[in-house]
């Protein structure tokens, strides 16, 4: 039994991954806490939802096109809103992303309305039995693609150019500044990267969650917690954070009831961060 | 000319007699309801800059300290009957008591693990209400109706009293304010705002001054619950412990200028009959279309003016300030 709540847990925690992923990556970028991340994923699901009534595409196979299209929303976002305030006060930076998400699940609310809404058929449906353990394969397809794309982001900052560039900015902007790197032109791409992360993460969540304009909140809620959990600008960190909060979500649900699993997350964040106040994996000063 | 303080003072009563007679020349229910709320909001909005403007420590999780504050004068009188303005009382007493309590091991966290863990503490207290059975779980309480008058501290004729209720509230916290600047106190929180480490090798005691910051902060929002639990009659989870709340405090005082007393005033004064007449108007069938706008207002704000509104204010008396002196006045500005 537990062995099965752990596994539920581990597929959960790869989803929250890639979403704290993100915004992981754009803190640790531009020192910006996203609280629209959560908005992000759902105009995401939402993004898939549409190619898969209007266009047929399965959410699945629609994924590197929901990324692609958040890649470009977020340097839209970036260039119109975020990159104004990057130079403002501190709780200027910390309150634009709440005006964003309040604005956009909102608007979903109004072009959308509440009404709840569900990919029908996706090609990854049922269960499959391995050896004393269920598995639902639209949830192992989906924290399977979450690794995926987590794995794809992280071999682009490690091996790439420009993903070199964006880690140079994360650990001293200064210097890097000085040393020729275009600062705006890469918070750009690292905003448009974390909210592709928010997008594929949605696109993959779509295949087997309900769809309705606050569904993306405790997402982005819980994935905060994992990125404050593994501390500010560590993206594997994050990774590790999710993917405990994951477990904790699934097994403690189950012990304590499932009415109290944000609890019980929120929780463990407090325990954890009290007796390690940047995370676990965490540096810099706040 | 005077010096600042005694400006301070003179623009303290002048505000409050504009607060006395401003309901008496706005009559239509509606009216008075959208005052009762700037009220109400400008005084969590001067609790949130206790903590947050003066000893920075931004809390987006106030409605813990809203919530709770609101049950407790709630239940207090719909289990045991007791005076609403005991429960009113009491409730300031509970929070702050609670404030203190987890302001212990929150002390130790800085700016976004602090932020994130308000907002923790907001969603934890929430789900505990959702599910506590002996406060009525997710339904709440119904508090019940009985004669009107200042003792029972309600009031079905007329609104105007729940008006000055808030009103002195809010003139009351302000008033600490205004003491706790100039005090030893305030300069306290401001060093440890400014740089906690060094504040503490000053010899500032961090943890003493953070933890009166929060529990006078909480002490203050759980009053303010409690007085909206008394003017709505009703409490329930879902609205006395909604995060938007915590979120509309830490924007009024962001929006009105963190760090002053005139700040939230202004924020609550802008963004209260916002918010009020969008759904008024516009709220109708739950469109969203009344907080996409004020979801784009904030967006606005944080662009255009992320000093807030005071920040006008200073660029307008700078200005005048300059235009004073190119005017060759020899008078010294502060003789």
């Amino acid at each position: 039994m537990i062995l099965q709540l752990v596994t539920g847990g581990l597929f959960l925690g790869c989803i929250y991954g890639l979403v704290a992923m993100g915004l992981s990556l754009i803190y640790g970028v531009m020192g910006i806490v996203n609280f629209a991340h959560g908005a992000f994923v759902m105009l995401a699901m939402y993004a898939s939802y549409w190619l898969y009534s209007l266009a047929g595409l399965d959410p699945v196979l629609g994924t590197p096109i929901v990324a692609l299209l958040m890649f470009g929303f977020g340097i839209v976002v970036y260039r119109s809103i975020i990159g104004k305030v990057l130079r403002g006060p501190f709780l200027a930076r910390l309150l634009v992303t709440f005006g964003l998400g309040i604005f956009f699940v909102n608007l979903a609310q109004f072009l959308w309305t509440p009404d709840y809404r569900m990919v029908q058929q996706s090609i990854s449906h049922g269960i499959i039995m391995l050896g004393p353990i269920f598995i639902e394969l639209p949830k192992l397809v989906a924290s399977i693609g979450s690794l995926v794309v987590a794995g794809l982001v992280y071999w682009f900052l490690r091996k790439t150019k420009t993903g070199l560039a964006i880690q140079a900015i994360s650990i001293d902007r200064t210097a890097a500044s000085l040393m020729g790197i275009d600062l705006e032109r890469l918070n750009a791409i690292a905003f448009g990267l974390g909210l592709a992360c928010a997008g594929a993460a949605g696109s993959l969540l779509a295949s087997f969650y309900y769809i309705f304009p606050d569904v993306g909140t405790m997402f982005g809620l819980v994935a905060l917690v994992a990125v404050a959990l593994g501390g500010f600008g560590s993206t594997e960190g994050a990774l590790v954070g999710a993917i405990l909060i994951g477990v904790i979500e699934t097994v403690g649900g189950f012990l304590v009831g499932p009415e109290y699993k944000y609890a019980l997350i929120f929780l463990a964040y407090l325990l954890i961060v009290i007796v390690r106040p940047r995370g676990l994996m965490g540096w810099g000063a706040d | 000319m005077r010096d600042n303080g005694q400006r301070q003072t003179i623009s303290l009563i002048a505000f409050a007699a504009v607060g006395l007679v401003l309901p008496l020349a706005m009559k239509a229910r509606f009216a008075q309801h959208i005052l009762i709320m700037v009220a109400l909001y400008a005084a969590l909005g001067e609790a949130w800059n206790i903590m947050a403007g003066y000893a920075g420590m931004v809390s987006i999780g106030q409605a813990a300290f809203f919530g709770l504050g609101a049950y407790v004068s709630a239940f207090l009188f719909v289990e045991y009957n007791v005076n609403p303005w005991i429960g009113f009382v009491a409730s300031g007493l509970v929070t702050a008591a609670f404030g203190t309590l987890v302001g212990l091991p929150f002390s130790r966290l800085r700016g976004r693990y602090f932020a994130i863990g308000t907002i923790a503490l907001g969603q934890m207290i929430k789900v505990v209400f959702e599910n506590w059975q002996r406060v009525g779980a997710a339904t709440g309480l119904m508090l019940p109706l009985v004669d009107e008058g200042i003792v029972s501290f309600q009031f079905h004729t007329t609104k105007l009293p729940y008006y000055y209720i808030a009103f002195a509230m809010l003139l009351a916290v302000m008033a600490f304010m205004r003491v706790m600047e100039r005090s030893r106190m305030g300069y306290y929180f401001k060093a440890i705002r400014e740089n906690e480490d060094v504040a503490s090798g000053l010899g500032v005691n961090k943890t003493a001054y953070k933890l009166i910051a929060i529990a006078v902060s909480a002490g203050v929002t759980g009053m303010c619950g409690a007085f909206l639990a008394q003017y709505s009659l009703y409490v329930e989870p879902e609205y006395m412990f909604n995060h938007t709340i915590s979120v509309t405090i830490a924007l009024i005082a962001v929006f009105g200028g963190a760090g002053s007393i005139a700040g939230p005033i202004l924020g609550a004064a802008i963004l209260i009959p916002m918010s009020e007449l969008t759904r008024a108007w516009l709220g109708s069938g739950g469109t969203g279309i009344d907080l996409m706008i004020y979801g784009a207002f904030i967006v606005l704000m944080c662009v255009y003016e992320p000093e807030g509104l005071m920040g006008i204010v200073q660029r307008a008396n700078r200005k005048m300030i300059v235009r004073r002196e190119r005017r060759g006045s020899t008078r010294c500005p502060n003789s």
